[in-house]
């Protein structure tokens, strides 16, 4: 098994609304593995992309972290003051968002803010951050001399290369990809997740892929983690996972994948909504919703347990552990 | 895509129907007014020979007698003011309104500049504390900007008088500059003029009667400023890029630069609009004052009814109006290259 990258351990990130504490991310605990590209998968608002804002310490107000560790070789990134965080954004952990457009900045040229981003971080001149900027935008797969465009004169896709090219520049060990493809049609979609399985391999980069996105997941990482109302259900190989799911969370999300192959049938959903988080349910949160809910399950959350070199957090298999 | 050049030039060029057509409007609207500016200078009781030149002074009569019809007048009109000619007063021995606008307008101008300076100032900094620090900070600029917009300029104006002038004596209570030290006419502006003309102790003392007034001024127009700062800077903090660059490790200080183009494109709209507003004369604190200015100027003509030189002053302005407009929407295109139509 290759050496941990990231570990999050007991990670609690709740926002304060004036509504009530939503605790959107609620002891998380997993480990990034170097090298490997690790699929985070829930639904829209499980607190998936919240966990990823949280490693590098950038949750909006009135959202914050109450509560855990998250280490960088032996770094605790969690207890880092504002400016050695900064030293690591960008720089050690690189991330990109879903929409490509609004993260960049509309009036600036793409070169002025990746010139800027090689500038804070190492102290070259403008000419060399340039040529860096032009190499790794040749590296994305578009040209140097589209450096002197704005971001509205770039396609979806390029710009989301850019983004790529921007937050891989300094050749950062983790990137953070939050639903990088979710704007992009199917084909550009394939051919940015080509990408960065591409340069996760030549740059030997871990990537945290946090997607609503099963089944490309499945296809894509090596190893799977499902999170379901701030807190994680399962985390598994992608075989594993698709083969032989043990949450039936993970199953439902499974089974509601379309098969394009199979005759019509009607599209499968899980039934019941997502928890309200500002008052989640009592004992595991998927109850509600789960066709294998006991009474035990109402009452005591679920624990995790470590079966045959994966994670699961069910009720259903707590007995198994004991025997 | 456009370039800048173009994009000036076709902006430039669309600048002279909306001119011709705010000529056009001021023209038939002084036209389709009810009450006769004839019988309302001269009374309902002239003789009529009096009324007869009047009218052929007017442009409404030509020198036989007979009624000029309406669209000769306009394009009479319209030759005349091609050549640079406003009109003549009707009331102040004749004098070419042109003439007697470029007598009051420096006055103005210096105010204008000096007010507006002033309160950018104040705006921009107010509200982009606001904006970008939140919470109670935001707060206070928000009240800040409601007092400051509430304010009563002859009101703060005297008190300004009271405590500077008055009490501490340290400021001039009115006026554009002490009797005797006028600087040589170059560009009217007295502290531009005395300035070129090495004169300092002129160039002090249009100083310090400038102070009061473009303080007064400032004061009361940053509260407009601040609060556009401030909802902007508000929006663009929100927005992903500024998240993005924090996630690349940009330093606050370099966001804040970034956030600030972005949200200046609203505020160089407040900008435009204050400063064509200014220009047409700030009457009550010119007023306060005794700033001898366009607002007082204008203000004194529509009293005396004299209407060659409101109609002449009211063109002039909207072509003042429409060339600030011009100059906005280039700095507009400047700032954000998507701006190109």
């Amino acid at each position: 098994m290759a050496e941990s990258l990231l570990k999050i351990k007991n990670l609690k990130t709740y926002y304060f609304t004036e509504s009530g504490v939503v605790k959107a991310v609620d002891d998380v605990t997993l480990d990034i593995r170097k090298g490997e590209l690790l699929g985070l998968v829930g639904e829209s608002g499980s607190g998936k992309s919240t966990l990823g804002l949280s490693i590098i310490r950038l949750i909006p107000p009135p959202g914050k972290i109450v509560n855990g560790n998250v280490f960088l070789d032996n770094i605790d990134l969690m207890k880092l003051s504002e400016k050695e965080l900064r030293k690591i954004r960008g720089r050690r952990i690189g991330m990109i968002f879903q929409d490509p457009l609004t993260c960049l900045d509309p009036l600036r040229k793409i070169e002025d803010q990746m010139v800027e981003t090689v500038m804070v971080h190492m102290d070259v001149e403008r000419n060399e951050a340039r040529e860096m900027a032009a190499k790794a935008l040749e590296r994305v797969g578009i040209s140097g001399d589209r450096l002197k465009d704005y971001p509205h004169q770039l396609s979806g896709g390029m710009r989301q290369r850019a983004m790529i090219a921007m937050a891989t520049m300094l050749h950062p060990e983790l990137l953070i990809a939050d639903e990088p493809t979710t704007a992009l049609d199917v084909i550009v979609q394939s051919r940015i997740m080509d990408l960065l399985a591409d340069l996760k391999e030549s740059m030997k980069m871990s990537v945290l892929l946090i997607t609503h996105d099963l089944a490309l997941v499945i296809e894509r990482a090596d190893r799977v983690a499902v999170m379901y109302a701030g807190e994680l259900c399962e985390v598994g190989t992608s075989e594993q996972i698709s083969q032989d799911p043990l949450h039936p969370y993970t199953k439902l999300l499974l089974e509601s994948i379309p098969d394009v192959e199979a005759p019509k049938t009607k599209l499968k959903s899980i039934p019941g909504n997502p928890p309200d988080m500002r008052s989640p349910p009592s004992g595991c949160r998927f109850w509600p919703r789960c066709p294998y809910a006991k009474d035990l399950c109402k009452k005591t959350p679920p624990r995790f347990i470590e079966l045959d070199g994966r994670i699961v957090r069910c009720h259903l298999y707590e007995e198994g552990e004991k025997s | 895509m456009a370039s800048l050049k173009t994009f000036i030039i076709a902006r430039a060029l669309a600048l002279i129907p909306t001119i011709l057509i705010l000529i056009t409007l001021v023209f038939f609207i002084m036209r389709v007014l009810p009450g006769d500016p004839v019988v309302a200078i001269v009374g309902m009781k002239a003789p009529p020979e009096r009324v007869i030149e009047l009218k052929k002074e007017l442009g409404l009569m030509d020198e036989a007698g007979n009624p000029i019809p309406l669209p000769i007048q306009y394009l009479n009109y319209l030759s005349k003011l091609v050549s640079g000619d406003l009109g003549r007063s009707l009331i102040w021995g004749k004098r070419p309104v042109l003439v007697e606008i470029m007598e009051h307008l420096p006055a103005t101008i210096e105010l204008a500049i000096a007010g507006f300076i002033v309160s950018i100032i104040l705006g921009l900094v107010l509200g982009s504390l606001g904006g970008w620090m939140g919470g109670k900070m935001s707060s206070a600029v928000k009240t800040y900007g409601a007092i400051t917009y509430a304010l009563f300029i002859p009101w703060i104006g005297m008190l300004f008088q009271l405590f500077f002038a008055v009490w501490l004596g340290v400021l001039p209570v009115a006026g554009r500059i002490d009797t005797g030290l006028e600087p040589p006419t170059i560009t009217g502006l007295y502290l531009i003029d005395s300035m070129i003309a090495g004169k300092w102790d002129s160039f002090l003392s249009a100083l310090r009667h400038i102070t009061l007034p473009a303080l007064t001024l400032g004061l009361v127009i940053s509260g407009v400023f601040t609060r556009v700062t401030r909802t902007s800077v508000e929006e663009v903090m929100r927005q992903d890029f500024v998240v993005a660059a924090r996630a690349r490790g940009i330093p606050e200080h370099k966001i804040l630069l970034h956030v600030l183009k972005n949200s200046f494109v609203p505020i160089l709209t407040m900008m435009g609009l204050q400063l064509a507003l200014l220009m047409t004369g700030a009457v009550l604190t010119e007023t306060t004052f005794s700033w001898p200015g366009m607002g007082t100027f204008l203000l004194e003509r529509i009293q005396y009814r004299d209407y060659t030189t409101v109609q002449g002053t009211v063109v002039f302005f909207a072509i003042i109006v429409s060339l600030v407009n011009l100059i906005v929407d280039i700095c507009y295109a400047y700032i954000d290259p998507r701006i190109r139509y």
